[in-house]
């Protein structure tokens, strides 16, 4: 289990992490979002042991990550863009890697075979999508306990994302590894992640089980016959409300069996309860924080 | 050290290490194959002393880039690595390819050359520029930890390597501006000392040192290099103690500093400040501000220079004005300090070596020899190795001597007659030993004086006539 406790981060005069606390489970797929510069790839790279936090500690089953290689064996972390030295082939990268972590060869040879790409060839001269093949390649063959990838789905052409997501899930399933992703790319997140962290304003704002979430939060579409104040919703936890005439469009959180008995008693003329992606639960929790839309 | 992250910097390393043979190759044995016949020894020690010194520069920041780069520390912080293993590997492998280029190119030169080499003579010499490159490598790795990008680096390290002449230049400056002209006191400090001052503190004057000594690395290179193995050790300590101080900062080392500019204070503001109070130092405040007023210019230009660099940008900050004003005074105020009190009466402070002395004397009298010249001019040698009242009787010879100079702020210059005396304390290094003084033959006289009282007779060493 990885555990994150208080920690503050500092990138020279600028909090970039304010006292942040995160646990996620074994086994796990967790999606890390927020807006740009909400730091992100800061918490990342701290969980990978590349930053050292300033306070607070990050534990992978009670053992510190930072400095400690044994549990960093464990873990791989792909960045957004990721170093390979000057002049590298995928081989020469396969034996560096090879020299640090279990490498799984049956698996490199499989996905090498799947993503096309010819380990002879110089990294430099692939695109951005096949760069991050090589990587994610590198990152299925290594199989850690714990994955970071950071903007994960950058660049990658549909049929990789495909495969990268199929390939995670069996990893998953096989070998219980953890995987923490970030990435603005919601739709993505929410077909792989279970679990999920918005960070905003240095903290995890909201965190949980994404389905879980989602049910938490209801798009709704109501209509009156007559026009009323906008006023009758103070009993909900409205995260937004949107009115054309006698039509309102409310996003509100909480129980649906309360909302909709607490709605039905306004009497609408209509009353539909839609579904809502993770994309807009994330909007809706960063429009409720005072973002616009 | 990490065997795996070592391994892998030797295969990463492939085609620049393939360059670095070439350029060693081509610095020895390739010039003595190139010209057989007639082989200019001396281009050799130049080409090998480059190479090893540009190596040891230019190596240390190439391979310390993937520190100061963030793609790079992303991947090399991640490794399951202890920062100090990193570090340790990097260190060594930087100087096994200075080192491995250098010896086999260097015993091939031996033997295509047949240089009479004994195999204890080989072994110790390919020994000693190894330990110095050694050295030089882990005090270049202590000097660029501190920086976050390579341009810092490559500034830095010159600064560290230059400051040294400017702090042994402003200090020697300073007492020369204080003292007189002719005291024996500032000799100790002359341009000429300042080869032996850096050869202790700055290791590449070892390394030049060890180069220095072989006229000719092809047939008649016999001999061992006449190093001082007291600096050698002297050395080795600085480097252990910055491979420590190393290790203690690169655990700190943040890989969220990489490309940013560089903000340790031991790099700019350390080589700025020194900069700008050792060429304060050399202002000569007794001649007048026009006198001084240049080198002001050059040194306030010399440090929005130096600041624009480090910052990228002018930011005239009020902490650099008080440090600037401060500094011009506090020197300033020593200055006068210094020359009110005869540099706090150091200035007389000769020592009694037991040691030999030598008087040379250098006369030019009217000549009484008709047809031989106008001048007669003699060379006298007096060796001394008597008893303290010897040293104590030329000292106070000395002591008067300088009393008069201050006095009289007396010139000195060629007249009818006129003589030099030179007191030579022999056998001492790296301190104050050559004392030299223009006379006139009146004092010359009493100098002679003492010396005959004391028994001792001079050796007439040359004698001519011109004029």
């Amino acid at each position: 289990m990885l555990k994150i406790e208080n920690v503050n981060k500092k990138l020279g005069n600028k909090i970039v992490l304010d006292n942040l606390s995160l646990t996620i489970n074994d086994g796990s797929v967790f999606g890390l979002v927020g807006i740009n510069g909400a730091g992100k790839s800061t918490l990342l790279r701290c969980i990978a042991g590349i930053y050292e936090c300033d306070n607070g500690s990050i534990t992978i089953d009670d053992n510190l990550v930072y400095e400690n290689e044994l549990i960093k064996k464990d873990i791989f972390f792909v960045s957004d863009d990721p170093y390979y030295p000057i002049n590298a082939t995928i081989i020469d990268l396969k034996n560096f890697y090879k020299s640090f972590y279990k490498f799984d060869e049956e698996i490199y040879a499989k996905y090498l075979e799947i993503f096309k790409l010819n380990e002879n060839v110089t990294i430099h001269t692939f695109s951005k999508g096949m760069k991050r093949q090589v990587f994610i390649l590198m990152a299925l063959a290594i199989s850690p306990k714990l994955l970071i990838l950071d903007e994960a789905f950058d660049g990658l052409d549909p049929f990789v994302r495909l495969t990268f997501k199929k390939s995670l899930i069996e990893l998953i399933e096989n070998k219980n590894i953890t995987v923490i992703i970030s990435s603005h790319n919601l739709r993505e997140l929410e077909d792989i992640c279970d679990g999920f962290a918005i960070l905003e304003n240095h903290q995890i704002c909201t965190s949980g089980d994404i389905i879980e979430s989602k049910d938490n939060i209801h798009k709704i579409q109501l209509a009156f016959s007559d026009e009323i104040e906008q006023s009758v919703f103070d009993g909900l936890d409205i995260l937004s409300i949107k009115q054309t005439s006698r039509v309102y469009s409310i996003v509100v959180k909480g129980d649906i069996e309360h909302v909709t008995n607490y709605l039905n008693e306004l009497k609408p003329i209509l009353l539909e309860v839609l579904s809502v992606s993770f994309e807009e639960l994330f909007l809706f929790e960063m429009q409720a924080r005072g973002y616009s839309e | 050290m990490n065997k795996a992250y070592f391994m892998s910097l030797v295969k990463q390393n492939k085609k620049l290490n393939i360059l670095l043979f070439i350029a060693f190759f081509l610095s020895y044995p390739f010039i003595t194959i190139l010209d057989f016949g007639n082989y200019p020894g001396g281009i050799t020690q130049v080409m090998l002393f480059l190479c090893l010194g540009t190596a040891t520069v230019v190596l240390p920041i190439y391979n310390f880039k993937m520190f100061q780069n963030k793609k790079a520390t992303d991947t090399y912080f991640a490794l399951p690595i202890k920062k100090t293993d990193l570090m340790n590997a990097t260190i060594i492998y930087t100087i096994m390819q200075v080192v491995v280029m250098f010896v086999i190119n260097f015993i091939v030169g031996v033997i295509i050359n047949g240089v009479g080499l004994s195999i204890g003579e080989l072994i110790l010499y390919l020994l000693l520029v190894s330990i110095t490159v050694a050295i030089i490598t882990i005090i270049n790795y202590f000097i660029i930890e501190k920086c976050n990008n390579v341009i810092d680096s490559f500034i830095i390290l010159l600064g560290y390597h230059l400051i040294l002449i400017t702090i042994y230049q402003g200090i020697a400056q300073f007492i020369r501006n204080v003292i007189p002209y002719g005291n024996g006191f500032i000799r100790g400090l002359a341009y000429e000392n300042l080869g032996q001052w850096l050869q202790v503190l700055n290791p590449y004057c070892l390394l030049a040192n060890i180069f220095n000594h072989f006229d000719n690395l092809r047939c008649e290179m016999n001999y061992i290099p006449e190093i001082s193995y007291g600096v050698l050790v002297f050395q080795i300590i600085l480097a252990v103690g910055a491979y420590i101080l190393l290790m203690k900062n690169f655990k700190k080392h943040k890989a969220e500093n990489s490309e940013s500019l560089t903000d340790n204070k031991w790099a700019y503001p350390f080589i700025i400040n020194t900069f700008t109070v050792t060429i304060i130092m050399n202002l000569d405040f007794y001649r007048g501000f026009s006198y001084y007023f240049p080198l002001l210019v050059v040194v306030i230009v010399g440090n929005l220079l130096l600041t624009f660099i480090s910052q990228r940008n002018i930011k005239i900050t009020r902490k650099t004005i008080i440090f600037f004003v401060s500094t011009f005074v506090i020197v300033f105020s020593l200055s006068q300090l210094a020359y009110s009190t005869k540099l706090f009466n150091l200035a007389y402070s000769f020592e009694y070596h037991k040691v030999p002395v030598t008087v040379r004397t250098s006369c030019k009298t009217q000549s009484n020899e008709p047809g031989m010249g106008a001048y007669t001019f003699t060379d006298v040698r007096y060796d001394i190795e008597g008893n303290d009242e010897d040293y104590k009787a030329l000292n106070e010879f000395q002591r008067t001597f300088v009393d008069n100079l201050y006095e009289d702020s007396k010139a000195f210059g060629w007249s009818d007659e006129d003589c030099n005396i030179d007191i030579i304390y022999e056998q001492v290094e790296f301190v104050d030993n050559v004392y030299g003084y223009e006379l006139d033959i009146k004092e010359l006289q009493i100098l002679e004086n003492i010396l005959n009282d004391l028994g001792y007779e001079g050796l007439m060493e040359n004698e001519y006539y011109s004029g």
